[in-house]
Formats: structure tokens, C-alpha cells, sequence
């Protein structure tokens, strides 16, 4: 699946605006095809909550859910607690520890 | 080569240095250098020209090394002498830049992976050669307590120059605890962050860096199944006789916090365990 189609794909499921953060289309598009569904289905838990989540600690208002993909590739979905989703982070693991700093999880 | 004076031998040397082998255009030139700042064109010239040969014939005539090693006496001896092999190798690659190499593979017969870390102003995508991992980090890393510990057992073509003091804020405890029980729960790869962790409350706890071997020892004893209860238990312990009780007030806001999103997150196990290692902190905080 192409970048564009997975983006279309997850913004239908939170049915708002969202930013794709990291370098979501390159990695997107190197998953699998099991990974990208992977990746879209969590979206789906994220927003109906069956997810565990985790609270910034530079900003209480903030949580954030975090996915591994393969050995080196890492999601983070960030959410003001009472109301719409933020960003959606994809990269490498190196960055992700980066983005993770930056939010304070 | 100037990887191999630190600012501290050379500003103590200065005024030898200044009477008999550079002068003081030359002294400042190398103490730019070191300070790895940027060189005017005669500086450089200087530097090229007349500081570099000096400094390459005092280092061979005091008998260093090409490469600086620590802990030796832990270090499986032919790994230790492959160790030195990479470094020349790496050096060739990255000339410029400040290179280590530490882990498990130098006094661990089990580890074949051998972690190479190159110190860099500017990102790079880390890499894998076969069994060796090159990892950039940036310079500000030299600073940090995982290098106070990494550097204790290493190999490098440069002085390790390590920190004493070093500051394990709450938040940034608790940040790393809860990431870490995060992972254990998702089932992820979690030996990074327990690593951090149990250098941090080793550091908190009685002022100690650990080496890489006394890392690699603590890490095993938390590795089975009852991890999670030991590592609530070893926070627990370490809050309460480390963090005055006031400070530790901030729990009570996460305690909130988390139990307000545990009602909306019924699945999220991890806030759960924050609860309960929470509440447990404060009731022996009294």
C-alpha cells in the first residue's frame, strides 16, 4: 500500500485532520503488508481506547501510545487527553527516542 | 591525534609548553582544536604545519597509544586485541571523529556483537557490518551517565573525559520507569531502557556508575518473570530513602492523573502497575 493510501485509510478512522510526523511515507511504505494493517488496526484500538497509553510529563494534558514495528521502526500517536489526536510519528528507532524526549514520555 | 590531550592536561602544561615547544599563537591554536572550534586560515597553516608534528612526536616519544584503553583487565584479551583492529579501521572511515568501543563483546565470551560508537557534531544514520553496529551519537552523549559507564570498559581513539556529577531529576526517574514497564507489558525489546534505569537508581542510590560488566550483572538478575514486581519494589526503596517527602509529592498528581485515565483506558495494564507503585512510594514515604 502506498503512503497516500494508508494516510487516507487512518484519517478516515479518527475522522479528523492529522500530521504525519518522521519520515512516515518512506517508512510506510518499506513495511510489509501485515505491518501496514498492523499499523492501521492499532490506530483503530487507539481511538476506541483499548490501548495502554502514557502521559507526557512536560504536558499533563498530552498521552501518547507507542507501537513497535520489526526490529527498528517505531509509532508514536500523540492526543490532547480531552480531544483530537495530534500527530502520527513514524521512523526509525533512533528518532523515535528523539520525538519521545521532545513530547516528555 | 588531538583526541588524545584533554583541555585540562593542556591548560596544566601550558606554560611548559609555552617556553619550550609552541608559541603562543600555536598554544591557542591547539586549545582551539581541542575545544574542536573552528580554525582561521592561519591557524590552520599553524596548526598543519608546526603543532601537529610536535604533538605527534610527544605522544610516541611518552609512549601512547593509538588507542586508549579502559578496564582492560576485564577484557577477553583477543577480543580486546580485534577491538583495537575495528578501531584502526573505523578510524580510517570517520577521521575526524571521536570513536569507542565498549559493550559486552569485550569481556563476554557469549556477545558477538561489537558496538561501535562514533561521537559526531551532526546525525547519521546508524549502520550494521555483519557483527559490528556503529551507533552516532551526538557530543552532547559524552556528558551523560551511560557514557560514565560505557567509557569504564572501552576502547577509543580518544581521552575519555567523564562527568562526576550527574543529576537524576523525579520526573525524569519516573519517565524512564514508566516507559520501561510500558515496554515490558507490550512484550518490546526493553534492555535499552532498563539499562538507563538501573544506572540512574544505581547513581541516585549510593553515587556509583556502573561499568559495563556491573550493568550486565544487575541487568541479568532482573531478567525473569516476577520483573515488573522487582522493579516496582527497587523504585519503591529508592524514592523513599532518596527524594525528600515533599518533592515526592508529585506522585499524589500522577496518582490523579492515572486514575482518571485508567477508567477511560481499561486495557492499559501499565497504569495500573503506576497506581499501585505510586500509592506503595507514598505509604512508606509516610
Amino acid at each position: 500500500m502506498l503512503a497516500k493510501e494508508g494516510k487516507e485509510k487512518i484519517l478516515a478512522i479518527l475522522g479528523q485532520e492529522l500530521k504525519f510526523d518522521g519520515h512516515f511515507d518512506r517508512c510506510f511504505e518499506n513495511l510489509k503488508e501485515t505491518q501496514q494493517e498492523e499499523l492501521i488496526l492499532w490506530i483503530k484500538d487507539c481511538k476506541e481506547r483499548k490501548t495502554s497509553v502514557i502521559q507526557s510529563k512536560l504536558n499533563r494534558e498530552i498521552i501518547g501510545f507507542v507501537k513497535r514495528f520489526g526490529s527498528n521502526l517505531r509509532a508514536i500517536l500523540t492526543k490532547r487527553k480531552e480531544g483530537y489526536f495530534l500527530a502520527l510519528f513514524l521512523d526509525l528507532h533512533k528518532y523515535y527516542e528523539i520525538e519521545m524526549a521532545k513530547f516528555g514520555f | 591525534m588531538e583526541n588524545f590531550i584533554s583541555l585540562q592536561q593542556l591548560q596544566k602544561a601550558a606554560p611548559l609548553l609555552k617556553k619550550h615547544i609552541f608559541t603562543s599563537i600555536q598554544l591557542k591554536a591547539l586549545q582551539k582544536k581541542i575545544k574542536r572550534q573552528t580554525l582561521s586560515r592561519n591557524e590552520k597553516t599553524y596548526y598543519y604545519k608546526f603543532i601537529r608534528p610536535k604533538v605527534r612526536a610527544m605522544l610516541a616519544f611518552s609512549g601512547t597509544e593509538e588507542a586508549t584503553a579502559r578496564g582492560e583487565e576485564w577484557m577477553i584479551k583477543e577480543r580486546a586485541g580485534r577491538a583495537r583492529r575495528i578501531l584502526r579501521r573505523m578510524q580510517k572511515k570517520h577521521r575526524t571523529a571521536r570513536i569507542m568501543i565498549s559493550g559486552s563483546f569485550l569481556f563476554n565470551k557469549e556477545f558477538q556483537d561489537i558496538d561501535v560508537f562514533v561521537f559526531t557534531k551532526y546525525q547519521k544514520e546508524d549502520y550494521s557490518r555483519k557483527k559490528i553496529h556503529v551507533n552516532f551519537l551526538p557530543q552532547s552523549a559524552l556528558g551523560s551517565l551511560f557514557f560514565g559507564s560505557l567509557c569504564q570498559i572501552s576502547l577509543s581513539n580518544f581521552t575519555p573525559e567523564t562527568q562526576k556529577d550527574f543529576s537524576v531529576s523525579l520526573v525524569g526517574l519516573l519517565q524512564k520507569y514508566e516507559l520501561l514497564v510500558n515496554e515490558i507489558l507490550n512484550r518490546e525489546d526493553y534492555q535499552k531502557n532498563l539499562r538507563d534505569f538501573l544506572l540512574q537508581m544505581e547513581y541516585l542510590s549510593k553515587r556509583i556508575v556502573l561499568n559495563p560488566l556491573q550493568l550486565y550483572i544487575l541487568r541479568k538478575k532482573f531478567s525473569n518473570r516476577r520483573i515488573l514486581l522487582l522493579l516496582q519494589r527497587y523504585l519503591v526503596e529508592n524514592l523513599v530513602l532518596n527524594y525528600p517527602k515533599k518533592e515526592l509529592a508529585l506522585l499524589k498528581m500522577y496518582l490523579k492523573d492515572y486514575k482518571i485515565l485508567s477508567k477511560e483506558y481499561k486495557n492499559s495494564a501499565n497504569l495500573q502497575n503506576y497506581i499501585q507503585t505510586y500509592n506503595e512510594a507514598l505509604k512508606f514515604a509516610g
